[in-house]
């Protein structure tokens, strides 16, 4: 199903099945295609094999352990994004030291996960460079949005904002969430200024994809 | 102080006085003997001389009138005997000096008057020089004078200055020696001590493995050898505790995977099931697992629960019928296993023993869940027990997937599992074999594995029917 939508290929190498399907229901949700292995042996197959763009590795797998997969991802320079429920900092540093390029521990927020994905993605060049939905494209590089072929003037706000829901197609994220993400920081009473924002947006574009969502927030849907 | 210069100190103190008293003791033992020959060859001296005074006297008197008194010779008689070594005075019957060859004393001294006709003699020191006084009468014609003979005998005490003055010498050579010896001494002792000292110090720091070398086996070479003894018994005491501390965070470390993996789901799916807009499969697959993970985390719990209770509780020990025991906890499985189709065989004769009914119970009941999860449907499960030289075995044997044999000496650990998806859709927490482990060990019971993978697995509970009492 590769086609302009997806964003990058991601390899799961993950032994607990539940925290595999949701990792997959949100690497979708994202926009990402992923391939999946459930211990060590099938992933080294796979690392072999295929050729993601990034892969998130479980540390404690049946098999051979997610130390143990390092050094081979790191012979192809793959990024890779360890989950491990191992919180000390010797395992971290473990991790770090043999090849890994970032870190999550269990339990993870959703938003983390695919935040963490796509700013490493960014970081080793891996990312697209344009993204969008309908008829709208985000161009990263030269921070330019286009609806149909014409240039919307949006402000860094605006265009953060629209990023962030891009990356996160399909999830309800709350006024708080999006201050936090996109203004930085986190203050009570100020999210008026999400929803103003917001407004701007859905008219500039002349969108109905943003939805508020009852009591929580809003949410790009597609 | 260091133990070295005590050792010198005190053979220095023992030195000197032995030094000082040897000195004492024989100088004066000495001094003495030859004094005692000096006034013995004075007395002959003196002997000779009033001899030879009376030859005088006899001579002159005879030839000069006899009013002549004795006194009248004295001054003759000192002049003429009086010598460099030998002086001579003479006393009047009343202690007054006549005559006198001997000016040192002259008008100080007053002789003791002679009563008896013997001698007597005195020592006495004048102007730091030492003189002997010898008295006696010289009886002639029914009168008498006191004769005193003066002897200096200086050089006899001079002789006990030099002595002493060679003794302080002799022993001033021999301090030097003998501090070099006992300084080489004290090293001596004190070198395989010190060795000790630095050994502990290392021993103390961490350094465990350090040992003290052994080189004699004299009083210090039994002590280094016994402080290496201690010193092992340390090593593996730390040794030990190190293995159960990291036993410990083992366990801890293993809690914490099996807690947050079931709650990254829970949490994961639930977050994401608010925030998604309803789609009935998304909502199916994440209800379904945050469902299962719960229930998962229950398991764990209740599994945890037994485990510490287990520990906690103190063991109720008291005979119990083997046959009752197995076929309650069979009672109790029975489902499970029906549902499998599973059969399970008792075979044994009926003894009793010694055990806590509930908690033993319950071991057997992990151990037949474990044989009855292995087992292929349809398949044979025996038990048998049996009791020989005072032991008691329960075996349980099973016709199941088996155990590799690398993971046998791991399995009785918490949260450990052979398989660990297959572990995890038949519900296991990987406590149950850790729980059973806990409870033979209170009873000082052994567990053995014996599996072949692919064939089964017998597990063999021994118990000392004596130990448990």
């Amino acid at each position: 199903m590769k086609g302009k939508d997806i964003m990058a290929d991601i390899l799961i190498i993950e032994d607990e099945e539940p925290i595999r399907e949701l990792i997959k229901m949100h690497l979708s949700l994202a926009g990402h295609s992923y391939v999946e292995a459930a211990d060590g042996m099938q992933g080294l197959e796979l690392i072999k094999k295929t050729n993601p763009d990034l892969i998130l590795l479980d540390i404690m797998l049946p098999g051979l352990d997610g130390y143990e997969l390092l050094p081979h991802i790191r012979s192809k320079a793959i990024p890779v994004i360890m989950i491990t429920a191992k919180s000390s900092l010797s395992d971290r540093i473990k991790g770090l030291n043999l090849g890994a390029d970032d870190y999550i521990t269990k339990p993870f927020e959703c938003l983390e996960i695919i935040a963490r994905i796509n700013a490493l993605l960014r970081r080793c060049g891996k990312t697209k460079g344009i993204k969008g939905f309908d008829d709208i494209e985000v161009h990263l590089e030269e921070r330019k949005v286009f609806k149909a072929g014409k240039e919307v003037e949006l402000t860094p706000k605006e265009f953060d904002l629209l990023n962030f829901f891009i990356d996160h197609k399909g999830i309800a994220i709350s006024r708080e969430k999006l201050l936090e993400v996109v203004w930085e920081y986190e203050y009570e009473g100020s999210t008026r200024t999400v929803d103003m924002h917001v407004q701007k947006l859905r008219s500039k574009l002349n969108t109905n994809r943003i939805v508020t969502v009852y009591k929580i927030g809003y949410r790009l849907e597609i | 102080m260091k133990l070295k210069w005590k050792i010198y100190f005190l053979c220095l103190l023992i030195y000197i006085v032995s030094i000082i008293v040897t000195a004492v003791v024989v100088t004066s033992s000495s001094y003495n003997s030859m004094i005692k020959k000096e006034i013995q060859r004075n007395l002959n001296a003196q002997a000779s001389i009033k001899k030879s005074s009376l030859l005088y006297l006899l001579t002159n008197m005879k030839d000069s009138n006899s009013s002549a008194r004795l006194e009248d010779y004295s001054q003759a008689l000192v002049d003429m005997f009086t010598t460099k070594n030998v002086y001579l005075q003479i006393y009047s019957p009343q202690g007054e000096l006549i005559a006198d060859g001997f000016y040192l004393g002259q008008g100080k001294s007053k002789v003791d008057i002679v009563e008896t006709s013997s001698r007597d003699y005195i020592l006495k020191t004048i102007d730091k020089k030492h003189y002997l006084f010898i008295n006696e009468r010289l009886e002639y014609g029914g009168d008498y004078v006191i004769l005193t003979t003066v002897n200096d005998v200086s050089q006899i005490q001079e002789q006990k200055s030099n002595m002493y003055l060679s003794f302080l010498r002799a022993s001033l050579i021999g301090l030097v020696i003998m501090s070099l010896l006992v300084i080489m001494l004290g090293q001596f002792i004190t070198n395989p001590l010190e060795r000790l000292i630095t050994t502990s110090k290392k021993i103390s720091q961490g350094n465990y493995s350090h040992r003290v070398p052994v080189q004699s086996h004299d009083e210090i070479g039994m002590l280094s050898l016994q402080f290496n003894t201690m010193a092992e018994e340390i090593e593996n005491k730390i040794k030990e505790l190190e293995r159960e501390a990291q036993n410990k965070q083992e366990f801890i470390d293993n809690l914490t995977h099996e807690l947050r993996t079931p709650l990254t789901s829970i949490i994961g799916y639930s977050e994401l099931l608010l925030a998604i807009k309803y789609d009935e499969k998304k909502f199916t697959t994440g209800l379904d697992f945050i469902n299962s993970e719960g229930k998962r985390i229950l398991n764990m719990v209740n599994g945890l629960m037994d485990l510490i209770l287990s520990r906690m509780e103190s063991l109720n020990i008291s005979p119990a019928s083997v046959k009752e025991i197995i076929s309650s906890a069979c009672e109790r499985v029975a489902l499970k296993a029906n549902e499998k189709l599973i059969e399970i065989k008792i075979e044994g004769d009926d003894f009793p023993i010694p055990v806590d009914e509930t908690l033993f119970t319950m071991a057997i009941i992990n151990l037949l869940d474990n044989a009855i999860k292995a087992s292929p449907a349809e398949s044979t499960i025996k038990v048998y027990y049996s009791q020989s030289n005072n032991m008691a075995n329960i075996t349980i044997n099973d016709q199941g997937c088996g155990i590799p044999q690398e993971h046998l000496h791991k399995i009785t650990e918490p949260f450990y599992r052979v398989d660990k998806s297959r572990s995890r859709q038949q519900g296991g927490a990987g406590l149950g074999l850790a729980l059973v482990k806990t409870i033979l060990d209170a009873h000082h019971a052994s567990i053995a594995f014996d599996s072949e993978p692919g064939k089964g697995t017998s597990v063999t509970i021994s118990i000392n029917l004596e130990d448990v009492k």
